[in-house]
């Protein structure tokens, strides 16, 4: 077993004091340079979980967490952390592609700009390393200051994991990446998560459990709230040890 | 996806390339082994078995994995079921190339050479040879080549029958050892059923056509005198 990028111990969520959890006591390690699935059904708590792991949720007013998220070993949680700096080392690509409403070029090299990055030459190579990385350069090399959005939905789904890989992250979230694509576009999308983890450690969080066992190495399974069960995701789509984890991924409930 | 699960695919099919020149190895070997009264080579057979086990074993195992994985249809899943029963039969014929093995660890008489065992487990190596080949080079029609070899498997292993049956008429003493390779020639000719089985294993997998070996029989030379 490789170290841990991510270690998360005892993790509780409530979104507002009285309400029922939305995370329960969650302890997991996420492995570097691997791919690890998120699945469970809808208000399971992955997504939250997720969130949780570059500090999204601290938007949510009201919201109780106890417990740690350690990366590289340092709690991200802790008071002197700058939750700008924890979010370029742990970026984000969301649901739905949300290019900003500037040209294809502008998207890549808007993170390293607001890092500092102002050499032309330097973020022209960081625009091309990330289009190239994300699977997009062939097909906009010819046309980088068209508008992100005259973009297919696969490809400004791959525009933003150019962004987001732009400014060098170390943790790639994707949170159900693929559910506004085509089953092309998904296949892609797919294929570019499985590259993406050779450099980065992807996590990602997927609605459909096929694309789980077809992408990742590790799977977790979320239910109410509860990390039920994680392991190698061959032996959970084979040998599953909970009773809820072989029902929900035979299709029996959820 | 297409790319890794194609990926994972073909290395399960060198496993099962690896495990059939391992299981060809074991059935050669045994075989001359015995006509060589080569008892450290026999021993060498049966030890060697643990290892092809588990290269079966782990076939098995990705198999499974990938059709948990990437739920494969069509050609893929043939591809998926063939692999699974084509290591099964490998695994079968290696242990009895075992059997043949042991037979030579206990065998102390030395009993005349007969002429129809050597060329059963030259002809199974063969049949084993060409299906694997044309598993490699997807050629259906090169699988069903194997058939009527089976038939020359099975006439050979009537001529081993007839020659044990002389030896023991004409020499007191050696029947237990005659006995013996009678089972020899028994083994021989169940390889070669299971070579038969991964033919038929093949031709599904590229055809998706079900064929059977008793379709090909032909009528061997001299089969009508009978």
């Amino acid at each position: 077993m490789s170290q841990a990028k991510l270690t998360v111990e005892s993790l509780s969520l409530s979104y507002s004091r009285g309400d029922p959890p939305a995370l329960r006591d969650v302890t997991l390690d996420i492995e570097e340079n691997s791919l690890m699935a998120f699945i469970g059904p809808s208000g399971c708590g992955k997504s939250t979980f997720l969130r949780c792991l570059n500090r999204m949720n601290d938007f949510v007013r009201g919201v109780e967490i106890t417990g740690r998220v350690l990366l590289d070993g340092r709690d991200v949680y802790a008071p002197d952390v700058d939750v700008t700096s924890l979010r370029r080392r742990v970026g984000m690509v969301f649901q739905r592609p949300n290019p900003f409403p500037f040209s294809i070029r502008e998207n890549v090299a808007y993170g390293p700009k607001l890092l500092g990055e102002r050499d032309r030459g330097r973020l022209g190579e960081i625009v091309e390393r990330s289009l190239r990385n994300s699977g997009l350069w062939e097909e906009v090399k010819d046309r980088l200051d068209a508008q992100a959005s005259s973009l297919s939905g696969g490809q400004q789904q791959r525009l933003c994991i150019a962004r987001a890989i732009a400014v060098e992250p170390e943790v790639l979230l994707m949170d159900e990446p693929t559910s506004a694509l085509d089953p092309m576009a998904t296949a892609r999308i797919e294929e570019l998560a499985r590259e993406l983890k050779k450099i980065y450690t992807v996590v990602i969080v997927t609605h459909n459990m096929q694309q789980a066992a077809r992408v990742s190495d590790h799977t977790a399974f979320f239910l109410m709230g509860e990390l039920v069960e994680h392991g190698p995701t061959t032996k959970i789509f084979t040998t599953p040890q909970d009773k809820r984890t072989e029902d929900y991924i035979t299709g029996r409930f959820g | 996806m297409e790319r890794y699960r194609d990926m994972e695919m073909d290395e399960l099919f060198s496993k099962l390339f690896e495990l059939a020149s391992l299981t060809q190895r074991a059935l050669s070997d045994s075989v001359w082994a015995l006509s060589h009264h080569d008892k450290a080579l026999a021993r060498k057979v049966k030890d060697g078995d643990d290892a092809i086990d588990e290269l079966a074993l782990t076939i098995d195992t990705e198999s499974f994995q990938i059709i948990a994985r990437y739920q494969p249809v069509a050609m893929d899943l043939r591809s998926l079921e063939a692999c699974i029963r084509i290591a099964l039969d490998l695994e079968r014929i290696s242990d009895l190339a075992v059997s043949v093995a042991k037979t030579t660890i206990g065998l102390d008489v030395r009993i005349k050479p007969l002429l129809g065992l050597a060329p059963m487990g030259e002809k199974v190596t063969e049949m084993l040879d060409t299906v694997m080949k044309s598993l490699l080079e997807r050629d259906s029609a090169m699988a069903e080549s194997v058939f009527p070899m089976d038939d020359e498997v099975d006439s050979l292993e009537d001529m081993v029958f007839k020659e044990l049956l002389e030896v023991v008429t004409e020499t007191r003493g050696v029947i237990q050892g005659a006995d013996r390779l009678l089972m020899v020639a028994r083994f021989l000719e169940r390889a070669g059923d299971h070579v038969t089985n991964i033919s038929e294993q093949i031709c599904y997998m590229l055809t998706g056509r079900r064929v059977k070996a008793s379709d090909f029989r032909r009528p061997l030379p001299g089969a009508d005198d009978k």
